[in-house]
């Protein structure tokens, strides 16, 4: 019997679709083209412009600051969110669920405004500060169902026959809970990451001046028009984006 | 009688539903002492009590003379096998074994060889590296057994640790608890829903039901003397007949009216008064079926039926006999067949006969409640 070629051809086809854009940009980021367009040959002198400036530099900094504060805060709570939801059933924890699921599908633009609104009236400086807090609100959701599923497959009786061997529940947490939790706590820590530094529509409203993360000062430089200083520093989060998904899925696997 | 491990007037509630309502019982030193009892009936209850793990609502627990109740599970010297083996899966066989010692802070250098030793006792020494997950369903039992007995409890609580093997690995496994047991001498409280395990293992047997002890004695005293009808039909099979009492000599034979059977002896169980109702009952294995007629003799039962099912099954024969309303259950050693005797078939006439001392008394047949 011949197979159909039709599965094969529709998936070259989305392949296409969700690369060629990437594709052209990374090669792109490689012409010595001045304004990007036609190929003017091979060429890395966009990635040395890109080392030499010194905003940009400041902007991943301000973006890896920030993306290691809300990933560590946001995987602690998250963690004992979604413990929380394990462990304890019932009316009050069906509403927990379902508020630290909203997160998950409350628009960015609404979720942005509403903690500008909250910040503004508050009197609290707008700045690295307040970037960090709105990452940690929209990691804490996803760390805590990435916990949550990893807790689906957790036997509870390991917690009775710890204290039953001698272990008290600090140790328990330590020994037992900890190092069970850890490849599900690790695959939420790299998703809260990548989530962090890509984030562009809440940190634009609650970015001060003169603090922008990375997408922030992207989107400032294509208005003020270096696109090909952006092809290469596109290039560059690229691999770096790739990288940490791979790992990712690695901790997925694992913990399967 | 020195209790030395007691549970005493244990209640226990779990929302409107009273699990365990007031079990007394007390254990020996060195004893395989079983819960036996269909699901539900509490035992798991009052072991996870005796382990710390629930607190009781009234009661107390008491080891070698000191009152345990309000102490917390890891300040117990008592370890649980747990059913589901509980073992902790991001560790080797012998990580998981040294847990409690570690937690004890016993030095890495002094538990090695207990480790080791222990390892061997359950056959698993060559496994030490493999993850739980590597293991078969016995091999997780016996990590189990030994995780909890490196501990040296005082007392070692087993809930229903064969449930998840096969027949096979299941019979093996009991001889295996049994030589472990004589070779650690630890007292073993073990909870099963298998009379069979129980039976084999034990020196002495709880029958729970409905949160409530209905019998404790050795596996011949419930076998042969059961305390109510619960315990007669859960702990193998039986005939129950219901009957009134014509005349009750106090511990001596008394003679019963059955309807449909007519008078019947029965010298053991609980004594009656006459006019009494009462149920009777009597093993299948204690009845002999015969095509010529039975000799009456002093004290035997003899009564007239019809064969409706004859199932073979080997090393013996089940019959299924009619006699007025009842159907009498009769189990024939086959090995009774060896002189050309030609065993009774389907729809035959036969005579079925039982001695009064094999007929028990069990009490009134209306309410589970006996003396």
């Amino acid at each position: 019997m011949r197979r159909s070629r039709l599965p094969l051809l529709a998936g070259i086809g989305v392949l296409l679709f969700l690369y060629l854009p990437m594709v052209a940009l990374v090669a792109q980021s490689f012409n010595a083209s001045r304004f990007g367009g036609r190929w003017m040959g091979f060429s890395l002198k966009w990635y040395a412009r890109l080392f030499e400036n010194r905003p940009i530099w400041d902007a991943l900094w301000n973006s890896l600051f920030v993306a290691l504060v809300g990933t560590g805060v946001s995987v602690v709570l998250g963690t004992l969110s979604g413990w929380a939801m394990h462990r304890y059933r019932g009316g009050l924890q069906r509403v927990h669920h379902s508020l630290v699921y909203a997160p998950l599908v409350v628009p960015d633009v609404l979720m942005g405004i509403s903690l500008l609104l909250l910040f503004v009236n508050s009197g609290v400086p707008l700045g690295l500060g307040t970037i960090s807090l709105a990452h940690i609100t929209f990691c804490i959701s996803y760390v805590a169902f990435v916990v949550l599923g990893r807790l689906q497959e957790f036997d509870d009786s390991v917690l009775d026959a710890a204290r039953d061997l001698g272990a008290g529940w600090w140790t328990t947490f330590w020994r037992v809970v900890l190092p069970m939790l850890a490849p599900g706590i690790a695959s939420g820590a790299v998703l809260a990451f990548t989530l962090s530094i890509d984030d562009f529509v809440i940190t634009f409203f609650v970015a001060g001046p003169g603090s922008t993360t990375l997408p922030v000062h992207v989107y400032s430089m294509i208005r003020h028009g270096t696109p090909t200083l952006i092809n290469a520093l596109s290039g560059l989060l690229m691999a770096v984006t790739f990288g940490l998904v791979l790992l990712g899925q690695r901790f997925i696997r694992q913990s399967r | 009688m020195d209790a030395y491990f007691r549970l005493d007037g244990i209640r226990k509630a779990f929302g409107g539903h009273e699990a365990v309502k007031g079990v007394s019982i007390d254990i020996r030193r060195g004893e395989v002492f079983s819960l036996l009892g269909p699901s539900g009936c509490g035992k798991t209850t009052l072991l996870r009590i005796a382990a710390g793990l629930e607190a009781p609502d009234a009661g107390g627990v008491f080891l070698d003379g000191e009152e345990i109740t309000g102490l917390p599970p890891e300040r117990r010297r008592i370890n649980t096998v747990f059913q589901s083996y509980a073992l902790f899966p991001h560790m080797s066989v012998w990580d998981n074994v040294a847990f409690g010692p570690r937690v004890a802070r016993r030095a890495e250098a002094a538990l090695r060889p207990d480790v080791g030793r222990m390892l061997e006792m359950v056959g698993l020494a060559g496994r030490a590296e493999a993850r739980p997950r590597q293991l078969s369903g016995g091999e997780r039992q016996r990590v189990a057994l030994a995780r909890a007995l490196i501990n040296r409890p005082q007392v070692l609580l087993l809930d229903e640790p064969l449930a998840a093997l096969d027949r096979k690995l299941r019979q093996r496994m009991l001889l295996e608890l049994d030589r472990i047991h004589d070779e650690v001498g630890i007292t073993f409280l073990y909870v099963t829903h298998d009379q069979e395990e129980a039976m084999s293992l034990s020196d002495r047997i709880a029958v729970m039901n409905a949160g409530r002890v209905e019998q404790i004695g050795t596996p011949a005293e419930v076998y042969e003397r059961p305390a109510s009808r619960f315990v007669a039909e859960f702990i193998g099979d039986t005939n129950l007949m219901e009957g009134v009492v014509l005349d009750g000599a106090a511990g001596g034979v008394r003679r019963l009216e059955i309807p449909g059977l007519g008078e019947v002896l029965a010298a053991r169980g609980r004594d009656s008064g006459a006019g009494e109702r009462v149920l009777v009952s009597v093993r299948p294995e204690k009845l002999h079926v015969s095509r010529g007629s039975l000799p009456p003799g002093s004290g035997r039962n003899v009564i007239r039926g019809r064969v409706e099912d004859v199932s073979y099954r080997g090393a013996e024969t089940r019959y299924w006999v009619r006699a007025g309303a009842l159907r009498i259950a009769v189990v024939e050693q086959n090995a009774r067949l060896q002189h050309g005797e030609r065993p009774p078939t389907w729809d035959e006439s036969v005579w079925v006969g039982w001695h009064a001392d094999d007929a028990f008394v069990i009490g009134s047949p209306a309410g589970g409640e006996t003396g």
